[in-house]
């Protein structure tokens, strides 16, 4: 028995644990509408029994620790959802803005604009000398122009606009890793004490939350409440209590680029979040767009102007450009596009030159029926004409240029030809054929003659060819060791020359390239007489070996069609090339000439090409909202789950209150009852 | 089970998306067209230029085919007037050849018959809204009188000709050159009058200038034939065209117009809904067991 203190104590241990579970249920109902808060439950535990001879009697209950209600595998899949929801959010929007582009209710679109010209300039065809007609025809293609710049530059704006967002979205990240980062360290100091550190992993997922919305997260746990997250392309962003910022950079093009911490570009590998809907359409929907832009405007505007030139204008000239000359591969023509003429009179509607004549009005409109040409990004370059495989020509440069990184400018790299055709005056070889083992007698010399001067090897005494190879290729003035050769003459010096047996005959080599190498035996024939060698040419394979061998270079070479096509496999658009060798189709000897990207054929008239655009800005904003509405239920449904797991019922909380209240007053009822006994027991005295 | 105590967003969301679809209804209503963006309807937005596209170039080929029938009118009408002429010509060439004319006769009838030819070279330089019309593609007055010319009159046009579509690959020829209808070699008016002037004027050759203005009279008529026909090519064409374009305005309608009466009654059972929804929520009960505890 415990007596009566021990008594005592059980009722106290019941008054305290009761309390602080009523704590507990305090705490839930304070924080019943707090979003993320996981109801937290009181884990009651009876206390450890004490054994008192053959008794075990219990000692009373303790509050072992209160838990928070949580699941997290719940948790870890609505954060996934968020992060393809807050893409979709982002997406849907960007998308629709730009959709608004392209809607035609208004009238001013592209579409309309394409067939108002024609219709205007299908007029030409019964008065074609009728002035104001003509100057309908100018008026109209100003207003193809100015769709096609509205639509380009409001592409470019929202662009600029995006990245912005994109900056901006950055720093949100930063921000909330740093939070998390000290979250983790005050939960995991906690977790080390075993305490209960729910309230803070209710607040780090929040914040984790939020941060799916932004950014794809992975989450890995250790113990003790230990997390790092990920992005799921691997760059770290928190790592226990460390947090690890991303940076953004201007590139090329004046659009941000995302580094990791250790510098790595991610802005291509971001996959979920509202970040990577900003960057889909920043970086591929608008850019597509503009490029289809630039394809439509260039593909009509060198239609027209091609159709113009095969006219007479009002005054019997040829026809000029009627807009300004797209670019050779049409890039910012959306937005640049513009009507040349300004003289109405100089619109060709003549096919023999009189004023009267409407024959060429016919092939002005036959544009609407063309198909409009691709126009490929410079990724693939070839030559304009085809070359012989045989060998090109001396001292000529092909260049080629592309972009080595996101922020750096173009470099070039430069492949020369640098050996000279026909007879290679750096190379001679003896007549005779020899071995290593031939002897030469002694007194042999050999002189060697360039640039006026001469090295002399004299042998001073019988001695091998091998020995004179070693000689030559050492060449130091005076005696050369183990040769039984001596060096003299007016350039002795060592690096000039080089010796091999080429073949079983002797070659001996100009290392500094003087092209005026002759060699002489003037004593002994061992040797024969040294002839030039013909000179190593080389062709085009070896130039395709030279660009396909370079590491540093990341295009590739190869012949299609007998023509040299060089290919930039990392689709950068802007590859250039060019060459001063007539073989590879340099107009001019020496003067660079560029390649040429060469065009495909879309297959579609303007009319289809645009409608095309259309279908597809509209099918994909469609998409997005369907995926969106999807997401959005998707996510209602785990938010449910997770109220029923972690949500604080009303309910619940009032029932857990008055078990509480009612197991607190039992328990004071107890202390009051021990308290009469021990009054009993003092009173026993008197 | 344990059930989310919290179903606030859910009913919120489903509110939400009632009143994103009555807004769509709306719009739908006001506006009379199903599809007012892209997104509502891809495919039928992309057709729906395609068919703009069409209507845009069925209506050029009216308005040229009206522009070119009045300028064939003309040309028929000055034809008409030619061919008039051309028989009193031959009239008062059929008189002077039976050889009764006094002097001063055969002067009246060379006088009348220099003012036919002087009507002639009018009638041939004809312009229509500020063109010569049988000037072939030159824009120059196609006959001037010229002295040294051998019919008294020079052709200053071309030979050109114009066509014009009136449909997709239909082109129509839409005049004739002075050259080939007027001073051509197998019946060249201007020639003709000349000589019958010159011979009634001289007393010699009159029957054979006589037969030659027959010739150039047959070949005029022969080949004003051109005129009737392009006129009536157009006629055709063009009602083929209006029934063109109302069959391209009916496409429209079914591609983008909405269907009022499916739209209006989407709309008030949409209403209904969202009223019965916000009262529902209304309805639920603010209380919980703590308004129970004593």
């Amino acid at each position: 028995m415990g007596g009566l203190s021990g008594s005592l104590s059980i009722a106290v241990s019941a008054l305290q644990a009761e309390q602080a579970a009523l704590d507990v249920t305090s705490n839930n109902v304070a924080n019943a509408n707090t979003p993320g808060y996981s109801r937290q439950r009181p884990d009651l535990v009876e206390s450890n029994p004490v054994t008192l001879g053959p008794l075990t009697i219990g000692t009373g209950v303790t509050l072992q620790q209160v838990e928070g209600v949580r699941d997290p595998l719940l948790e870890n899949r609505i954060q996934q959802e968020t992060q393809q929801q807050g893409m979709l959010d982002t997406l849907v929007p960007s998308m629709q803005q730009v959709e608004v582009l392209f809607n035609q209710t208004s009238g001013g679109d592209i579409g309309t604009q394409i067939s108002n010209f024609f219709s205007s300039v299908s007029q030409l065809s019964a008065n074609p000398q009728n002035l104001a007609l003509r100057t309908g025809v100018l008026t109209a293609a100003g207003n193809l122009a100015n769709s096609f710049h509205t639509t380009a530059n409001n592409l470019s704006q929202q662009r600029s606009n995006l990245d912005l967002q994109i900056v901006q979205g950055v720093g949100q990240i930063n921000t909330l890793t740093t939070q998390i980062a000290q979250l983790n360290g005050q939960i995991g100091s906690l977790e080390n004490l075993h305490q209960n550190a729910s309230a803070f992993l209710d607040q780090r997922g929040q914040l984790i939350n939020q941060l799916a919305n932004l950014v794809d997260v992975a989450e890995i746990h250790s113990e003790n409440g230990g997390l790092t997250l990920t992005m799921s392309n691997g760059t770290p962003l928190v790592a226990g209590n460390q947090s690890f910022a991303l940076n953004t950079q201007p590139g090329i093009s004046g659009l941000a680029h995302i580094f990791s911490s250790t510098g790595a570009d991610i802005t291509g590998s971001v996959n979920a979040g509202e970040l990577a809907g900003w960057l889909q359409v920043r970086d591929q929907k608008i850019p597509a767009l503009l490029s289809n832009l630039d394809t439509l405007a260039s593909g009509l505007a060198s239609g027209l102007n091609a159709a113009n030139h095969a006219g007479f204008d009002l005054n019997g000239l040829p026809g000029t450009d009627l807009f300004t000359a797209p670019p050779a591969n049409g890039q910012g023509y959306g937005s640049g596009i513009a009507v040349q003429i300004t003289d109405p009179s100089l619109i060709a509607a003549s096919s023999d030159g009189a004023p009267g004549s409407n024959g060429n009005v016919a092939s002005l409109l036959a544009v609407a029926d063309q198909a409009v040409a691709n126009l490929n990004a410079p990724n693939v370059d070839q030559q304009e004409t085809p070359s012989s495989a045989g060998p090109l020509n001396a001292n000529d440069v092909l260049t080629v240029g592309e972009q080595t990184s996101v922020t750096a400018v173009g470099t070039t790299f430069t492949y020369t030809n640098a050996v000279t055709s026909g007879a290679n005056p750096n190379q001679v070889t003896g007549a005779t054929a020899v071995t290593p083992a031939t002897v030469l007698a002694s007194g042999d010399v050999l002189t060697l003659t360039r640039g006026g001067k001469t090295t002399i090897y004299t042998a001073t005494a019988a001695t091998t060819v091998a020995n004179l190879i070693t000689a030559i290729n050492r060449g130091v003035a005076g005696v050369v060791a183990g040769t039984n050769f001596t060096v003299s003459g007016s350039d002795p010096q060592p690096n000039h020359y080089q010796a091999v047996l080429a073949g079983g005959n002797l070659q001996i080599v100009d290392l500094n390239g003087n092209n005026d190498l002759t060699a002489v035996q003037n004593t002994g024939t061992e040797l024969g007489a040294f002839t030039t060698n013909a000179a190593a040419t080389s062709t085009l394979q070896d130039l395709i070996n030279a660009i396909n061998g370079d590491a540093t270079v990341g295009a590739t070479a190869g012949l299609v069609g007998g023509k040299l096509v060089i290919t930039d496999p990392q689709n950068r658009g802007d590859l250039a090339v060019t060459t001063t060798d007539t073989l590879l189709g340099a107009a001019v000897a020496g003067v660079p000439t560029a390649f040429t990207t060469p065009n495909t054929s879309s297959g579609q008239t303007p009319t289809d090409f645009y409608s095309n655009l259309v279908f597809g800005v509209g099918n994909d904003v469609a998409g997005a909202q369907a995926n969106q509405t999807a997401a959005q239920l998707i996510l209602n449904q785990l938010q449910d789950q997770r109220g029923s797991v972690s949500g604080v019922s009303l309910d619940e909380e009032a029932s857990n209150l008055l078990l509480y209240q009612r197991a607190f007053d039992a328990a004071a009822r107890l202390v009051t009852t021990v308290d009469e006994m021990m009054q009993a027991v003092i009173n026993m005295k008197t | 089970m344990r059930v989310n105590p919290n179903t606030t967003p859910d009913l919120l969301s489903s509110l939400d998306r009632s009143l994103e679809q009555q807004n769509n209804d709306l719009i739908e209503l006001s506006s009379g067209r199903r599809v007012n963006t892209p997104s509502d309807d891809p495919a039928a937005a992309a057709q729906l230029i395609q068919n703009l596209d069409q209507v845009a170039r069925t209506d050029s080929f009216q308005s040229g085919a009206g522009t070119i029938n009045g300028q064939l009118q003309t040309a028929d009408s000055t034809l008409s007037s030619v061919v008039t002429a051309l028989q009193r010509a031959m009239t008062l060439g059929i008189e002077g050849a039976n050889g009764t004319l006094s002097d001063s006769n055969r002067a009246a009838v060379a006088a009348e018959l220099q003012g036919i030819q002087n009507q002639l070279v009018s009638l041939a330089n004809t312009s229509y809204q500020g063109k010569y019309i049988f000037s072939g593609t030159a824009q120059i007055q196609p006959y001037v009188a010229d002295t040294t010319a051998p019919s008294g009159v020079r052709y200053d046009g071309n030979a050109g000709v114009n066509t014009v579509a009136i449909g997709t690959g239909y082109n129509l020829q839409v005049n004739l050159p002075g050259s080939q209808l007027f001073s051509a070699p197998q019946g060249d008016v201007f020639q003709a009058m000349h000589d019958l002037i010159s011979a009634i004027t001289s007393n010699n050759g009159i029957e054979a200038a006589a037969d030659e203005v027959s010739t150039a009279f047959n070949y005029v008529t022969g080949q004003r034939v051109f005129y009737g026909n392009g006129m009536n090519q157009i006629t055709a064409q063009q009602t083929f065209l209006n029934s063109t374009q109302t069959q391209l305005a009916s496409q429209q309608n079914t591609l983008v117009g909405a269907d009022i009466a499916a739209v209006a009654s989407d709309l008030v059972n949409t209403e209904t809904a969202r009223t019965a929804a916000l009262s529902a929520i209304g309805r639920q009960p603010p209380v919980s067991l703590f308004d129970y505890l004593a």
